[in-house]
């Protein structure tokens, strides 16, 4: 049952049990009629498998819902590779980067499907999503650094790439600095992830300003961000996201007892004691008709 | 791009001073190799064609730091001479002909001598400026930008000053936001300032003083200092920026241009661009192993890196526009300028009705762009959608490949819950150009560097002629 409802999620989205008349068509559901979230459990550090749907308890606006636990790895993954070729990525930075994104791409399946979009002051997306990991990894080699860096136009561009698509979406947005040159201030992006079912996970330097935009900004995901020390640790980074990201559980449900539209309020609990919870906070309904 | 272009506003920055030397009396012991170096001095400036990287410019740029401190030694008696103002050479017959050289050069030799030495700066990538100052005269942190009564940023005396033509002053160099190294600016702006001082000053005034500089009256020092603000904006010279501007607020104060610039310049330190500035602790080593900038730093110490909040330096900024708009309230750009900071900080209709105001002016090109794009953004938070997809439209009628305003279109889109729409500036990103021309956004922190070249080309044209 599990299984089925998984591939109704993700290419049959009209197979959902029909909705009430006041049941909304969120946005960041990729078009399914329902809503999805995204749940990291662990352990201290470790994440934790084996969970079921009595597990958890999730609210919407304060309302509890009742859930559906979809088999993730059943669910083909959306990654959005958004790599920072700004000038100061220039040298081993750049090679490593490229490394570290063909040591994910090696991470992937037949069924899984990849992006690629490189941001300096000008986003430049590649590649649209595509199985053929092949031409991915060849124009990865064809990647050179200049310019300054737009991190939030970027991030918001991979965060498009990924609505009204069937799967999860996991946007990868690699960086060595600050943002200084986009347009979109954080607060856009931000709300536009709400409006998205994507999962941002940020690797940034450990050396760049802290910056609070970025913790927000993947926070509002249900992403983290990792900070790695040398270019070299950039592999293992890549490699260790997807590892956690296939880890997630996928809860689904169809909202009951809460007006469509607006912002909702998502609280996610896990019935065992001492687990750690990390999901997306909330999410932008849309009311029927839009 | 490259980091050597890409000084930064920091502490060790100097403000200029009048030119300056050891007292208006003729030293005796004027030697033959100062007379050398001010008659090769004279003969380039009086041989220079403006804007060109000619003879002249060569010169120039190749002055050892020996060559400028023997110059230094006699080019304030030249002046006082070119000046009219007494002087007295005691019999001494190489004062006497340095007299001569000043009384036949006149005061369009300023001007001429102020353009040489901004095209010797600008002609520094060709032919690279002789500093030697790394051991024969280290940098003096002479000023530093602080922040002073009131949060606004100031310009503060440390030592005391240095004569211009000697000057060695540090600026920090950043590349894509962070800090990469340390430089010495070149001696040529400050000195070509000081010279441009004369043309005010008054007949008592003492060429060696380092007192404050008279109010500028020839329009030739507007439009020298606007071109050269210019071409800074644009090569991103932001440390040599910070004297020059700082100067220009004493000779022209109320001069609508300069006040733009200034405002200009703190809104620019506000911009993520400076702000997010950091030293980056692995620049040395890897520039050594790039073999790349930086050329200079000083070993074992950070950077020092003071630049204030965006909030004060925005409000800087908008006390500089509205005082340029008071001046001339046709300045078009202060008006979008100070509606973007109005917007930034909240007060959306304000903003709302400055770009209403300004876009009546009809505007165009990139300054046009601004307005429609800040525009579409001060209504969409005020939640006149429609009136906001309106003025992004505008904007990308003018510049259809601007990222911001496809990015903007798209954001606003998908605030309405409308993905396809959404959808579609932002595939039209692949397609479109990534050159820094395609979006004037890119290019918002030049402020009149967008028209650097033109500036200067009028400014080249209004140069006196060739001196005999």
């Amino acid at each position: 049952m599990t299984r089925r409802l998984a591939l109704a999620f993700a290419l049959l989205p009209t197979l959902l049990p029909p909705a009430g008349p006041d049941v909304q068509q969120q946005s960041f559901r990729s078009g399914t009629l329902g809503v999805r979230v995204d749940v990291l459990i662990t352990d201290g550090r470790k994440p934790v498998a084996g969970l079921a749907a009595a597990d958890f308890e999730v609210r919407d606006n304060g309302v509890r819902q009742s859930i559906q636990l979809i088999d993730a790895a059943d669910v083909p993954l959306n990654v959005v590779l958004t790599l920072d070729t700004s000038a100061s990525t220039s040298g081993t930075r750049l090679a490593d980067l490229i490394s570290a994104s063909q040591a994910l791409l090696d991470g992937l399946t037949s069924a899984d499907r990849v992006a690629l979009a490189t941001f300096s002051h000008a986003v430049n997306p590649r590649i649209a999503l595509t199985a053929d990991l092949g031409s991915v990894r060849q124009e990865l080699l064809r990647l050179t650094a200049e310019g300054r860096t737009a991190l939030m136009d970027a991030t918001y561009v991979a965060l498009t790439t990924t609505l009204a698509q069937p799967g999860r979406s996991l946007v990868v947005v690699c960086t060595d600095g600050s943002d200084i040159s986009s347009w979109l201030r954080t607060e856009d992006v931000i709300e536009s992830a709400k409006r998205s079912n994507a999962v941002i996970y940020a690797v940034a330097s450990a050396n760049a300003r802290q910056s609070s935009s970025l913790h927000e900004l993947v926070d509002a995901t249900g992403g983290s961000i990792l900070r790695v020390s040398s270019a070299a640790d950039l592999r293992g980074s890549f490699q260790s996201i997807l590892q956690e990201f296939r880890s997630r559980y996928i809860l689904a449900y169809v909202p009951t007892g809460v007006p469509p539209g607006g912002f909702h309020r998502l609280d996610v609990r896990v019935k065992r004691r001492g687990l750690t919870v990390t999901a997306r906070p909330g999410y932008v309904g849309v009311e029927s008709g839009k | 791009m490259n980091a050597a272009q890409h000084a930064v506003a920091v502490a060790g920055l100097v403000v200029a001073f009048t030119v300056t030397t050891s007292g208006q009396k003729p030293r005796k012991d004027i030697d033959e190799r100062s007379l050398t170096a001010l008659q090769t001095w004279v003969n380039a400036v009086k041989t220079h064609t403006p804007g060109r990287s000619d003879a002249s410019v060569v010169t120039a740029a190749a002055f050892s730091y020996e060559t400028r401190e023997d110059l230094n030694t006699v080019v304030g008696l030249f002046l006082t001479a070119l000046m009219g103002w007494t002087y007295d050479t005691e019999g001494n017959k190489a004062a006497q002909a340095i007299v001569a050289m000043g009384h036949a050069s006149g005061k369009d030799f300023l001007k001429q001598a102020a353009v040489l030495h901004s095209d010797v700066a600008a002609y520094a990538d060709l032919h690279p400026v002789q500093s030697g100052t790394a051991t024969k005269a280290p940098a003096r942190r002479t000023q530093e930008l602080q922040l002073g009564r009131g949060g606004k940023p100031e310009i503060v005396p440390l030592e005391e000053p240095m004569p211009p033509l000697l000057r060695a002053d540090r600026v920090l160099l950043d590349k894509d936001g962070q800090v990469v190294g340390e430089v010495v600016s070149t001696w040529n702006w400050p000195f070509a300032r000081s010279l441009l001082d004369l043309l005010s000053a008054g007949p008592r005034k003492k060429i060696f003083s380092d007192g404050r500089p008279e109010r500028a009256t020839d329009p030739f020092v507007a439009a020298w200092y606007h071109a050269t603000t210019a071409y800074m904006f644009a090569s991103g010279l932001y440390g040599d920026a910070t004297p020059h501007l700082h100067h220009a607020s004493m000779v022209l104060p109320d001069d609508a241009l300069a006040v733009f610039d200034r405002g200009c310049y703190a809104e620019i330190l506000g911009l993520p661009m400076h702000q997010a500035l950091e030293p980056d602790p692995d620049a040395g080593r890897r520039a050594r192993a790039s073999g790349g900038a930086p050329t200079w730093t000083t070993p074992g110490s950070e950077p020092a890196l003071r630049i204030p909040p965006a909030e004060q330096t925005n409000a800087e900024a908008e006390r500089l526009f509205r005082r340029a708009l008071a001046i001339d309230p046709s300045l078009v750009e202060a008006r979008v300028r100070l509606a973007r900071l109005l917007d930034l900080r909240g007060r959306h209709e304000e903003a709302g009705a400055e770009l209403e105001a300004a876009l009546a002016q009809h505007p165009t090109g990139a300054v046009a762009f601004f307005a429609h794009l800040f525009a579409g953004r001060a209504a969409h938070a005020t939640g006149r959608s429609d009136e906001a997809a309106r003025h992004y439209q505008g904007a990308l009628d003018i510049f259809p490949d601007a990222q911001s305003a496809l990015l903007a279109a798209s954001h606003l889109a998908l605030t309405r819950s409308d993905v396809p729409a959404a959808l579609v500036p932002v595939a039209h990103l692949g397609a479109r150009s990534n050159a820094f021309t395609a979006d004037p956004w890119w290019r918002y922190h030049l402020g009149a560097g967008r028209d650097a070249e033109g500036l200067l080309t009028t400014l080249w044209a209004v140069v006196p002629a060739k001196l005999p």
